[in-house]
């Protein structure tokens, strides 16, 4: 595959580890590189507006910009493919509906931990094609 | 997975969870008047939300389900199912501390640890969650259809305004500003530092004489040392530079100390069945970390004497208000640390104190009557005496008022009681030295020159902008629910406006100790770091100075002395 081919992923969690922990995951599958982090959803606003950027995986919960009024504004603006990465998203929360209202592609619960590398992997390979769906490399 | 991936994993898990606690702990038992309710249980919610998360990435079940049954009842508490209790606040507090030993025990073990206490809490918190109604569980709040009940895009608009205040989220924001250090390479830094200064003087010296003699030596020669010692000139002035800077290190905020003594006085209020209302000011100074250190215990067992022994139970509060007013506030005078524990509980008793000093044979009655009232209160500083300072109270505690007042006096300290019987007693503790630069809004426009902390400064606005009330020949200025009457700056310190500026007229207003003061100014404003130094015998007849400092320009500036604004206020009035 080609360099030019790569998907560009910005990554949205207010919690680092959570960051530290999807960069992984994206990182696992050559198809996808990191272009960014953010951690709240005016920061990933601001830098939507001056970065490329393919996809977003979007947490929900967060100081200053949540994720719902982030997705809001990125619809407004931009023509990118989001996915939401919560535990509020899995369950039939007042946010999961929300989110599917604004119109996101996917839904994802937060890839699982250190501890459990088997559960890891799962999850990571969740989202990976997920995220493959989402940008049509499937 | 790498084992380096792995230890970045456990870093970044431990360091956010304890975080995310201790933002619990500050929400549930914050004071701070600028956040509503609503706010603060977004704030909570959010952060028993984060620790949910990060428990489950870890695989931590029981600190997932701990965390969930904490966001329900805070779910139903945002939607107006329920009410925040002082039960329920401890039931919140008792669940904070079992998931930080939870982190901390994993971390550890790095697998997940099981501890006592869980499995109650759990059930005591779930109570409390089935006792608000059903309909309370946030994730029964709506089916899967897209329908969104309308109190929760309320919710959602508080959010957003959030964002649009520009209101940063204390927690991500602080994990990036503050790295931990190990306290022995901290002390060994403040120690090469210091040998550095010495070291470098010694050598500044020698060049600085050798130089001088340069008469048997060639010119070139000569020109070198005087080389040298320019040099060293300019190295000397970077080790001073960089002694600051590591001088600076040992600076701690005092936040800590004020989340440990808050918490201190909530946990004795609710041991011994009292309602109290507490006030913590000026935790965002810093202080010398040993010194922290050092002043911990003493005051911890202040303010637990002062709930525990200093107010009355709620019945025997009389006229007073049943929630007895427990204060702490740590201010500066000078370089010096001042610390004021205060209650408005039933005071010192005397006759009581007088009476056990000559039962204990401390004091003869002749002697014991000749004492005035306030030598008699500092008897409870005397070795002993402290359990008797526990007027109604039998159990004794680890450690009296005479290990405080020790402790306070190693520090070079001192500490002064004021009590009145019947309301309340207040003691003021000074520690010299204890700490450095100060944020300040210095009013260059006045001479002399005065500077104010900025962390009293609630805003600064310009006259025009105001609108204010005229009574009776004064002029008030609205805040909030307060009408607070407007002084100029130069005829409180008796010091002169300088009109010549084209400044607009500003209106500073400081909020001081549960005060509200509106200043009037003409003139520019800067923002600078001073280090004060205690006025001398001269400027200490000054009113309204508690600290002087002189400008790199050579100009006097004064630290107006906030801390007594409200006696000359009512002095003037």
């Amino acid at each position: 595959m080609s360099l030019a081919e790569t998907k560009k992923v910005l990554i949205v969690d207010d919690s680092k580890m959570m960051r530290v922990l999807l960069a992984r995951v994206v990182k696992s599958d050559p198809s996808f590189e990191v272009a960014g982090e953010a951690d709240n959803g005016q920061a990933a606003i601001d830098l939507l507006s001056e970065t490329s950027i393919d996809l977003v995986l979007l947490d929900i919960e967060m100081p200053v910009m949540n994720g719902v009024e982030a997705l809001r504004q990125i619809r407004l603006k931009h023509d990118i493919k989001v996915i939401v990465v919560s535990s509020l998203a899995q369950v039939a929360s007042v946010q999961a509906a929300e989110v599917k209202q604004l119109g996101v592609d996917g839904i994802v619960d937060k890839p699982g931990g250190a501890l459990d590398p088997s559960l890891a992997a799962t999850k990571g390979q969740e989202l990976i094609s997920l995220m493959r769906e989402v940008t049509g490399l499937n | 997975m790498s084992d380096d991936f792995e230890d970045d994993l456990w870093v970044l898990f431990e360091a956010e969870s304890l975080e995310h606690c201790t933002s619990c702990e500050d929400h549930l038992f914050g004071d701070d008047e600028e956040t509503t309710p609503g706010e603060r249980l977004n704030k909570l919610f959010r952060a028993f939300h984060s620790l949910k998360s990060l428990a489950s990435s870890m695989g931590m079940q029981n600190m997932v389900e701990l965390a969930h049954a904490c966001e329900d009842i805070l779910g139903a508490a945002r939607n107006g199912h329920l009410s925040i209790t002082s039960d329920i606040k401890s039931g919140l507090i008792e669940a904070t501390d079992l998931m930080r030993q939870l982190v901390v025990t994993t971390v550890a073990q790095r697998k997940p640890a099981m501890i006592d206490g869980v499995i109650s809490c759990l059930e005591n918190l779930k109570m409390i969650a089935a006792g608000s109604e059903t309909a309370a569980e946030p994730d029964s709040l709506v089916s899967t259809n897209s329908a969104v009940p309308a109190n929760n895009t309320q919710d959602e608009a508080a959010d957003g305004s959030d964002a649009s205040s520009g209101q940063s989220g204390g927690a991500q924001a602080s994990s990036d500003r503050f790295v931990r250090v190990a306290s022995d390479s901290l002390d060994n830094l403040f120690r090469l530092s210091g040998t550095l200064v010495a070291k470098a003087a010694v050598l500044a010296k020698i060049t600085h004489n050798a130089a001088d003699v340069t008469a048997g030596l060639l010119a070139d020669q000569s020109q070198q040392l005087i080389e040298i010692r320019n040099q060293l000139e300019k190295v000397s002035r970077d080790i001073d530079f960089l002694n600051t800077a590591v001088a600076d290190l040992r600076l701690v905020p005092l936040d800590d100390l004020a989340r440990r003594l808050r918490r201190t006085a909530f946990d004795t209020a609710r041991k011994v069945n009292k309602d109290i209302e507490l006030a913590v000011d000026g935790e965002e100074m810093r202080a010398d970390r040993a010194i922290v250190r050092t002043l911990t215990d003493p005051l911890l067992h202040m303010v637990r004497n002062a709930v525990d022994h200093g107010l009355e139970a709620p019945a025997g509060r009389g006229d007073k208000p049943q929630a007895g007013k427990v204060q702490i506030s740590f201010s500066r005078s000078g370089s010096s640390l001042k610390i004021l524990i205060k209650d408005d509980g039933r005071g010192l008793d005397v006759e009581r104190i007088r009476q056990i000093a000559i039962e204990r044979r401390r004091l003869t009655a002749s002697e014991a009557n000749e004492m005035s009232d306030s030598q008699m209160q500092r008897l409870i500083f005397e070795p002993g005496f402290s359990t008797a300072s526990q007027l109604d109270d039998t159990s004794g505690r680890g450690v009296g008022m005479d290990v405080v007042f020790r402790n306070i006096s190693l520090l070079g300290g001192e500490i002064e009681i004021a009590s009145d019987v019947g309301k309340g007693t207040a003691f003021s503790i000074t520690v010299p030295g204890a700490t450095s630069t100060e944020a300040c809004v210095v009013l260059s426009a006045l001479t002399p020159i005065y500077a104010i902390p900025s962390r009293v400064v609630v805003w600064i606005k310009s006259a025009g902008e105001l609108e204010t009330e005229q009574r009776r020949g004064i002029e008030y200025v609205h805040h909030e629910n307060h009408q607070i009457p407007i002084q100029q700056v130069h005829m409180l310190t008796g010091s002169q406006q300088n009109t010549t500026s084209l400044t607009d007229v500003k209106i500073i207003l400081l909020h001081v100790l549960g005060f509200y003061f509106a200043l009037k100014y003409q003139g520019g404003v800067e923002f600078a770091d001073l280090v004060f130094e205690e006025p001398d015998l001269f400027i200490s007849k000054l009113p309204m100075v508690s600290g002087t400092t002189i400008t790199d320009a050579s100009n006097v500036i004064f630290r107006l002395d906030v801390e007594k604004l409200d006696q000359m206020m009512h002095d003037r009035s």
